[in-house]
């Protein structure tokens, strides 16, 4: 069993400073609650990095370690970490630091090459040396099946590896679950007494040459023996390269999904820089037709002012009309005093009129004639200017452009907003990519190229081998069959060892096949009940497993449901988890970092109810969001034993404080 | 399993040994299968038992 | 009236502003129609510059007298409108560096509004 007791982070991620975590001893569940960016998924990391010495991001990308080290402390001077497992395995205690810290001679380290990082293992109190460190390490929990262990919701897509059954990756992870199984106990021994069957055939060959009747053929047997060896001492070092090459084949796509992200960046960028080109282009255009429009502009900003003006000529237009008018009213009037005066009669009366009155309207008739001749000339000039200027500025009025030239600026402006967008995108993407990884892109095809190659290469040799092992194996087998018909009972003992072993391989060989299939109708039935448990789904009736210990879900019509959303493929990973849990010889806790994702309440509350009885010690790393604390413990009642919450002092500090959430 | 002793594979074992190879005596399997749990990521030990076990055998019959 | 001034020029000084100017506009003739209008707009008074060098004559710079006419028509009493035209287009040009200096780039919607 596997139990972890204490995590103690010195200046890992936000965890500034010396902080730990202590894992209850007895079972049940650890909640420890933070909201997003305070730190969750860097506890996962902090044990990932301690075991294995690596640190995984959203995507599950690697990422340096010097990444890691705490800013604050960092800005302090203080660049190292370091992380400290102490745990139980077995009946033995375990005490693992991994630290990293700048080399002795280097006061700031700015590069990977600055640093250093060391391992230190004590079991039950003594230091283990290097090489026991790594084996002792993989022997409590492989790097291949932490995934099993250390559940990141948000790292789904590696399960998915699983359901291919030809992929390279799905064969390392089922190498990995089956030695986390205990089927190693049986290849092992296996390959044991394959060995021991040669060293005893082998003695069944010199004893045959001891004697004169069968010395010859002891010798050809000897011989052909040999031979076999060395093709199978061949043949094995042909599968080992072949697995080598398959592994570096992983690495490099690894590599290469780490660059796919970045030529996609690339790509961004280009696109981005095309449509800037394009923005460029339009702003260009719009420029030169408001360019056009402002040779009317001087018409525009005097629009008021001739519009004020042309009233102003207008009232006085109407000015003068009266004038006119009056003139005109008052020239009549003169004409019909000069005829009353002539007639001696006033035309409406018709009374004579006397000497006083015409001497009046005399006086009368030369004031309008005065009138009429003082602003004679002026008067219609005056009336011709206003009538001139009022055209004038009336012609100006037919086409404003106003209008158009504040709509082509505003769409010039909306044009420049779109491209510093952009323009701003293309910074930020940029400084997200390093571009040397582009030429790292063309090396690392041409090698997952070549590789591919030799892999290829390997394959066919491989099958030669096998064929000429095949074929000395046959020639072994008549020289036994020729010595048995010739040999008597001195050859009694070794050919009983001999035969022995023989059946002994046989039963081995046929116990890993049905070994490992027992355990992945085990594993398949625990996932199937399990997954039940979880799933809100009636009509998902159960799972069922590949080769490679994919699991897909069957419907309960028989089909196989084969697009799967990652809410479905999160609870299947769960019940693989659970599953192999109840069937490892290997026992440890389950820690999960956003479990619930985007599950909806039923799955949650079902994976609660469901958790503890999956293994004994559970650590959930949650965001309030996800689950209320209040549920949690309504559900969980006695099982849940600890809660930490992650409470921020900075951005970029964080602090584990023990105890209820609701308690701080 | 579930324990820490390696007893489904041993009785997955004695079912294909009973069947297929009776002649294997019964007490080998088990022995073999315990010597190779115990010894575990130690390789070259695991061979030494095993032979022992086998030699332990012969020489008693 | 006497119409007697054929040319339309600019002070030393405002030749470098319409410079400044020219982004905006097709052509120096525009740029100083504008800055004339700026000026009349301002409510400035015809007046009379001098220390100007000749950049246009009168007949391409207002080809069908529309200005001429415009000036008559908003200053009844000015005797030659070419003159204030002058006055107007370098006084605007005055008025448009000081923007320019505060502004950085002709804010064409402030000055047309």
């Amino acid at each position: 069993m596997f139990r972890i007791i204490e995590i103690q982070l010195q200046n890992f991620g936000p965890y500034k400073g010396s902080q730990s975590i202590v894992l209850p001893r007895d079972p049940g569940v650890t909640i420890i609650y933070g909201e997003n960016m305070r730190g969750k998924t860097s506890l996962l990391n902090a044990i990932r990095y301690a075991l294995f010495g690596t640190i995984l991001s959203r995507g599950s990308r690697n990422v340096a370690p010097k990444e890691i080290v705490n800013w604050e402390s960092q800005e302090e001077g203080n660049y190292s970490f370091s992380v400290t497992l102490v745990f139980e395995s077995g009946d033995s205690n375990y005490e693992l630091t991994r630290q990293y810290r700048p080399k002795k001679s280097v006061d700031e380290p700015r590069t990977e090459d600055d640093y250093t990082e060391e391992v230190f293992l004590k079991k039950d109190g003594s230091i283990m040396g290097p090489d026991d460190q790594t084996q002792q390490i993989s022997r409590v929990l492989p790097e291949q099946v932490s995934r099993f262990f250390l559940f990141d919701g948000e790292l789904l897509q590696q399960y998915e590896e699983l359901l291919i059954e030809e992929s390279d990756m799905g064969r390392q992870i089922r190498e990995a679950i089956e030695r986390i199984l205990g089927v190693p106990i049986l290849k092992n021994g296996r390959a044991d007494l394959v060995k021991l069957l040669e060293d005893a055939e082998s003695q069944v060959s010199k004893a045959a040459q001891n004697s004169q009747l069968t010395s010859e053929l002891g010798t050809q047997l000897e011989t052909t023996q040999e031979q076999k060896r060395h093709l199978e001492k061949d043949l094995n070092k042909l599968i080992k390269d072949k697995e080598t090459l398959e592994d570096d084949k992983i690495g490099i796509k690894a590599e290469l999904d780490k660059i796919e992200a970045t030529r996609s960046k690339i790509k961004e960028i280009e696109i981005l820089e095309e449509q800037v080109e394009e923005i460029d282009s339009k702003i260009y255009t719009k420029n030169e037709e408001l360019k056009d429009l402002m040779g009317h502009a001087w018409h525009v900003v005097l629009m008021d002012k001739i519009n004020e003006r042309r009233s102003i000529l207008e009232q006085q237009e109407a000015d003068i009309q009266d004038q006119r008018i009056e003139k005109s009213v008052a020239k009549k009037l003169a004409e019909r005093f000069s005829e009353a005066i002539s007639d001696e009669t006033c035309p409406i009366c018709r009374q004579e009129i006397d000497s006083e009155h015409k001497s009046h309207l005399d006086s009368e008739i030369d004031n309008i004639n005065g009138m009429i001749k003082s602003d004679g000339g002026e008067f219609s000039n005056n009336l011709r200017y206003v009538t001139r200027a009022i055209e004038g500025l009336r012609s100006m009025e037919q086409s404003n452009p106003k209008m158009r030239i504040s709509d082509k600026i505003f769409e010039i402006d909306t044009l420049k907003a779109e491209k510093a967008t952009k323009e701003d995108r293309i910074r930020e993407v940029k400084a997200d990519i390093d571009t040397s990884e582009e030429s790292r892109a063309a090396r690392l095809i041409r090698e997952n190229e070549s590789t591919i190659g030799k892999i290829s290469v390997k394959k066919e040799a491989i099958q030669e081998q096998r064929e000429k092992v095949r074929i000395v194996k046959e020639n072994i087998e008549n020289l036994r069959e020729q010595l048995n018909k010739v040999s008597g009972d001195e050859l009694e003992d070794e050919k009983e060892r001999s035969q022995l072993y023989q059946d002994l391989v046989r039963l081995f060989d046929k116990g890993v096949e049905k070994y490992r299939d027992e355990l992945r109708d085990h594993v398949e039935q625990d996932a199937s009940d399990i997954f039940v448990q979880l799933t809100t789904e009636p009509e998902y009736h159960e799972l069922e497993i590949n080769d490679n210990y994919g699991l897909s879900i069957v419907h309960e019509s028989g089909d196989k449901i084969t697009i799967r959303s990652s809410g479905a493929e999160h609870v299947v990973a769960l019940a693989l988890m659970g599953a192999l849990q109840n069937n490892a010889p290997l026992k440890g806790p389950i820690i999960m970092d956003s479990p619930f994702g985007r599950l909806d309440e039923g799955h949650v509350r079902n994976i609660i109810e469901t958790l503890p009885n999956l293994t004994e010690n559970i650590v959930l790393l949650l965001h309030e969001n996800e689950l209320d604390i209040e549920d949690a413990r309504n559900i969980l009642k006695g099982k849940l034993k600890k809660e930490y919450s992650l409470q921020r002092v900075t951005a970029r500090h964080t602090k584990l404080i023990a105890g209820g959430v609701t308690d701080v | 399993m579930n324990n820490n002793e390696p007893t489904d594979i041993i009785e997955t074992l004695q079912d294909i040994r009973r069947t297929d190879y009776p002649e294997i005596p019964e007490e080998i399997v088990a022995k073999i299968v315990k010597a190779e749990y115990e010894t575990i990521g130690e390789r070259g030990q695991s061979r030494k038992y095993v032979s022992d076990i086998v030699e332990e055998y012969l020489e008693g019959e | 009236m006497s119409d007697n001034k054929t040319t339309i020029g600019l002070t030393g000084e405002n030749k470098e502003v319409i410079q400044r100017l020219l982004p905006h506009f097709n052509e120096q003739r525009d740029a100083a129609k504008f800055a004339m209008a700026l000026s009349m707009k301002q409510g400035h008074d015809p007046d009379q510059i001098t220390g100007t060098e000749t950049v246009w004559n009168t007949g391409s710079f207002d080809p069908d007298g529309k200005l001429r006419d415009l000036l008559y028509a908003l200053y009844p009493s000015v005797q030659n409108p070419y003159i204030a035209i002058e006055y107007f287009v370098n006084q605007g040009l005055q008025q448009l560096s000081v923007h320019l200096d505060e502004n950085r780039d002709l804010d064409i919607l402030e000055i047309i509004e």
